[in-house]
């Protein structure tokens, strides 16, 4: 889920960290892109055993 | 008297026959550290050098007493600088921590004092050992001992150039998703992270604790068995720490065969990223190893897909709640102030995410990130079951130019050899194999079982 400068502000908050407005920005687009390498985890299937050996 | 580039073995044999003494040989490494200091950035600090000559006559002395002392005894040393020393300030490269004392050794470092080892100083890293270039320390970028226009790795880039570049003997460092192996693949040294537990963490300034753990750089597979000798055993003061029964050194074993040995070569490791010549490398290590009487096959591991979110999912997490402590015993608006002046920006960036997989819809991730880590391990122990070693690249390819800048994606996803070894807890060792066009080094990575060090060590000498 993309985060908005409001969540991110929150988060900021919580980690007791005070962002600049550029900070913001940068992070909102670092932390968006990033979050974006998770996705693929939602359609992950885990299923015992898949490692295929040759013997 | 030539010192320069000399292994453990060879200095403690003349310094054993006593043709060469500690205090000549910790003047010898002191003095180059710091001429070499001013180019290459790997240390942060030195020790002072009346203390450190002081430490290297008493040793001197013990040995003219015929004391049988460790190999290690007597060798000038550096300790990356997010192990806690207590002589020298513990900054983990942080502007945060500029001033910051642990008040003691950590216990890696005691056990290396005690066996008489000379720590010249702390070296450079990403601060808190978050990156792969060390282009993120408050103390400046340390620079690639084999052509300064290209980056030593991170996060431990301070422990593997100064071996590299023979200010130091061997070093310590710290390795979470790879910090020390793949600086010690660009470096073109040995770089090793033994089974999660073995080595105390007990005095390290964590990044992911259930991630962290605590190894070393060498010159060659046969130092990293003798630095593992010593450094290897269950410490009571780390919750973490495990028992384990050695009978034989690995430095004695390190000769023993490795006819009928099962070896694992992931498919997926052969992918799109990875250069031809680190594939070179490794494919012609597994014709090496068929030689020595391995027996090598490909084997597919269809997790090898999810293994940098399940790393980064799990360990922006434990981040996030890890450095909440810091700065400590400061509260309120100048705990803020403190912390908004002090961490860098990759800190904050991972301090961040950690903190957006904690929120809302996110956190579906960061709970698939834990069950994936679960199941990673699961089916990594069954490897283990049926293979002895598993081969791999350690880096896609040679080290990157400062300046080089990658997508924040890329850079993760340039971690996907190293990390499953962290998410599993078991060791692996980068050893230098080849060149690419460029010249630079490239390292391949050996993984083995939990707390199978004798056998990654031996199979690593192979090569």
């Amino acid at each position: 889920m993309k985060l908005d400068r409001k969540q991110l502000m929150d988060i900021s908050k919580q980690a007791k960290i005070h962002l600049t407005e550029r900070e913001l920005s940068y992070f909102e687009n670092e932390i968006n892109q990033t979050l974006e390498m998770f996705k693929p985890l939602e359609r992950w299937e885990m299923h015992y055993d898949t490692i295929q050996y040759d013997h | 008297m030539i010192l320069s580039n000399m292994t453990i073995s060879k200095l403690s044999s003349r310094l054993e026959e006593g043709s060469l003494k500690s205090v000549d040989l910790t003047r010898h490494y002191l003095e180059k550290a710091k001429r070499m200091n001013k180019v290459i950035n790997a240390y942060i600090q030195f020790d002072l050098e009346e203390y450190l000559l002081e430490q290297a006559y008493k040793v001197d002395k013990r040995r003219e007493k015929g004391e049988q002392l460790s190999k290690l005894a007597g060798l000038p040393i550096g300790i990356k600088d997010n192990i806690g020393t207590k002589r020298m300030a513990t900054t983990a490269a942080s502007r945060l921590l500029q001033d910051f004392y642990t008040g003691e050794n950590a216990t890696a470092v005691q056990r290396l004092e005690d066996l008489g080892v000379i720590n010249l100083g702390k070296l450079n890293m990403d601060e808190f050992g978050m990156g792969s270039s060390n282009e993120n320390s408050f103390y400046g970028s340390v620079i690639n001992p084999r052509h300064k226009d290209y980056v030593p790795g991170g996060s431990s880039g301070g422990s593997a150039a100064a071996v590299a570049a023979d200010m130091a003997v061997f070093t310590l460092g710290t390795d979470t998703g790879g910090s020390i192996r793949q600086p010690a693949s660009y470096c073109g040294v040995v770089g090793m992270k033994p089974t999660y537990g073995a080595v105390s963490k007990y005095g390290l300034l964590h990044l992911a604790p259930s991630f962290d753990q605590i190894g070393a750089v060498t010159k060659t597979v046969e130092d990293m068995a003798i630095v593992m000798d010593n450094l290897i055993a269950y410490d009571p003061k780390d919750p973490h720490s495990k028992m384990y029964k050695m009978e034989k050194s690995f430095e004695s074993r390190l000769k023993e065969d490795i006819n009928g040995m099962h070896v694992a070569l992931p498919k997926e490791y052969f992918g799109e990223g990875l250069s031809k010549e680190a594939k070179e490398a490794v494919l012609i290590a597994a014709q090496d190893l068929e030689k020595a009487g391995a027996k090598v096959e490909e084997i597919s591991m269809p997790f090898t897909a999810y293994l940098v979110s399940v790393y980064y999912g799990s360990t922006c997490v434990e981040v996030y709640e890890d450095l909440m402590r810091y700065p400590e015993k400061i509260t309120g608006e100048e705990k803020i102030k403190r912390r908004s002046q002090g961490f860098g920006t990759q800190v904050k960036k991972r301090i961040l995410l950690g903190g957006a997989l904690l929120q809302g819809e996110n956190r579906k991730y960061y709970n698939k990130a834990l069950e994936g880590r679960k199941f990673i391990c699961n089916e990594m122990n069954e490897l283990f079951q049926k293979y002895e070693i598993v081969l791999s690249p350690t880096a896609t390819g040679t080290a990157f130019k400062f300046g080089e800048k990658q997508s924040p994606t890329a850079m993760y996803l340039s971690d996907i050899y190293t990390v499953s070894a962290n998410i599993a807890g078991i060791p692996a060792i980068s050893v230098p194999r080849a060149k690419g066009e460029d010249g630079m080094p490239i390292g391949i990575q050996l993984m083995a079982g939990r707390g199978k060090e004798d056998i990654l060590l031996k199979t690593a000498y192979k090569l």
